[in-house]
């Protein structure tokens, strides 16, 4: 049988954001998968050397629109190191209960969007309507839902009142239910398993040689968790378990992280409504001294990793980023091949890839001059150019 | 198994560890078998990522790689001139680090002897060869 390439992305109604795989099929079945990155480039690692570091802050924040927090934390921890400051208790866990927050959001938005791939999408209507609850804590929190921008250097920029941790409180039982309904249907729903099981399979030594992490290493039994292995805020004082599994496909990546919202909903418990007393913050110097550190952190997706160096300028010398999805693609190559065509958008699904961390290291040409336009001459420079080309909009309405 | 904290210290020179489980240093001899023992002999076995970074007249490599068990992160500095600008790849120790070198390639232009052909990361097809966006002194261009 003769064998066919077809192109999955960069633009694909089953990919949330572009990447490119290229599929050779034999039939049905993937041969073999080449992928290629980088659709989505920002410039991030370079902006922010032409930044201090308060608004490198505020721009690492944004290499990623769910896990924000993560980001912001891993780089934040970074300078504050560099710059000798031991942030108080308060702050960091204040700092635990927004990242746990952050990865229940991010992991009911990926079971919402595993099963649509699936076509399961009244199930992705029940856990986006339940995300809402986690959007809402987090909006009380922060007073954003995206980019909660809760870390300064030192601290934290917002406390928490003892009303609003009640309410998370009671939202936490709410969605513990909610989680207990899910984790239900995962071991007991026929059609999910149909999907799910024996697809995209990861054994344990290809798992390791890969370097994957997050609950996509998890959930192929290599127990590796930043939380536990490299402890850093509270994480050392809080119990909570490392939920692996040793399917290996795409069931024990729900799986993982079904029980891994109730973990974060433990951790939750144990943080909110015994803040420790004391400063949300310590004062930063006006100049961050010469030196690098690097930090890692659990993001929702997996094992996050940033490195800055300061020279003691006003502005970082170097930042790296290094997102978990990043780590993960080496996986997806190895995932497809062997499984069925019509498997390949749920086995991309199931890393949770973010392309957009993944690339934000490159710089688009531009720059140069901005200006505030009005929507009306921006319709009429519109019509203009397409007179140019010979139609002519203007004459419709 | 070798005493897993300090007896990989052998392998290295100028070491700092600025905090626990943050060790930071220099390899005796060649990165690259530096860390193949560091992989095979001392359970560094897993790679976080490599940062590429230009200082003065020189790139620096470091490679981020974390220990089993321990929760170690060693830091390994390589470096290299900029005017030769050329290393091996540790891609056969460690797979993922094909997209960290392909990474340092498109925007330093360091070169990595050894580094499977495929796909460029992450800049375009068409980018200008010898054209490195994370160098000091490069520059945006106006939009076209």
């Amino acid at each position: 049988m003769p064998k066919i390439s077809v192109p999955l992305g960069p633009q694909h109604p089953a990919l949330k954001e572009p990447g490119n795989f290229t599929l050779l099929l034999e039939g049905e079945e993937i041969v073999d998968a080449v992928l290629r990155l980088g659709y989505n480039p920002r410039g991030i690692e370079k902006a922010a050397e032409s930044r201090n570091f308060i608004q490198a802050m505020y721009l690492i924040e944004r290499v990623c629109g769910i896990c924000s927090h993560a980001h912001a934390t891993c780089y934040v921890t970074n300078v504050e190191n560099i710059a000798g400051l031991e942030i108080p208790k308060r702050a960091q866990a204040i700092r635990v209960a927004v990242g746990e927050l952050e990865r229940i959001h991010s992991h009911l938005l990926w079971l919402g969007v595993a099963a649509h791939e699936i076509g399961f999408d009244t199930l992705f209507m029940y856990s986006w309507r339940d995300r809402e609850h986690v959007m809402d804590a987090l909006e009380t929190l922060s007073g954003n839902r995206v980019h909660y921008s809760m870390n300064a250097i030192g601290g934290v920029r917002r406390d928490i009142a003892p009303e609003d941790e009640k309410n998370i409180l009671q939202k936490l039982d709410l969605l513990e239910e909610r989680t207990n309904y899910y984790i239900k249907l995962a071991t007991a729903e026929p059609t999910l398993h149909a999907r799910t099981k024996g697809v995209g399979l990861l054994p344990k030594e290809e798992a390791v040689k890969r370097d994957a992490c997050g609950p996509l290493a998890r959930a192929s039994g290599v127990a590796r968790d930043v939380r536990r292995d490299d402890p850093y805020l509270l994480y050392r004082q809080l119990d909570f378990k490392v939920i692996t599994s040793d399917a290996c496909d795409v069931f024990g990546r729900l799986y993982v992280r079904v029980f891994e919202i109730l973990e974060s909903i433990k951790i939750l418990r144990q943080v909110l409504g015994h803040l420790p007393e004391g400063p949300i913050a310590v004062k930063a110097p006006p100049k961050i001294p010469a030196g690098e550190w690097v930090t890692r952190y659990e993001a929702p997706r997996g094992e996050d990793i940033h490195y800055v160096k300061a020279d003691g300028g006003p502005n970082p010398a170097r930042v790296k980023v290094r997102a978990p999805t990043l780590a993960n693609f080496e996986s997806v190559d190895y995932m497809l091949k062997g499984d069925q065509l019509a498997d390949a958008p749920l086995i991309i699904a199931a890393i949770d890839p973010c392309f957009s961390c993944t690339d934000r290291a490159t710089i688009v040409r531009g720059g140069g001059n901005s200006s505030i336009e009005m929507l009306k001459d921006l319709r009429l420079r519109a019509i203009e150019y397409y007179k140019k080309k010979g139609i002519d909009f203007g004459k419709i309405g | 198994m070798p005493n897993k904290n300090s007896s990989f210290e052998s392998l290295l020179e100028e070491i700092i560890t600025k905090a626990p489980r943050r060790i930071w240093a220099r390899p005796k001899g060649a990165a690259y078998d530096c860390i193949k023992n560091l992989k095979e002999k001392y359970d560094f076995a897993h790679l976080c990522t490599i940062t590429g970074l230009e200082n003065g007249d020189n790139f620096e490599i470091l490679y981020h790689l974390a220990q089993e068990g321990t929760g170690n992160l060693l830091t390994l500095r390589d470096i290299l001139p900029v005017s030769a600008a050329k290393t091996k790849s540790i891609t056969d120790l460690f797979q993922s680090a094909v997209w960290y070198e392909r990474e340092m390639l498109d925007l330093l232009g360091i070169e990595f002897e050894g580094l499977p052909a495929g796909n460029r990361y992450p800049l375009p097809d068409d980018w200008p060869a010898g054209d490195h966006p994370l160098r000091k002194n490069w520059k945006p261009t106006e939009a076209r």
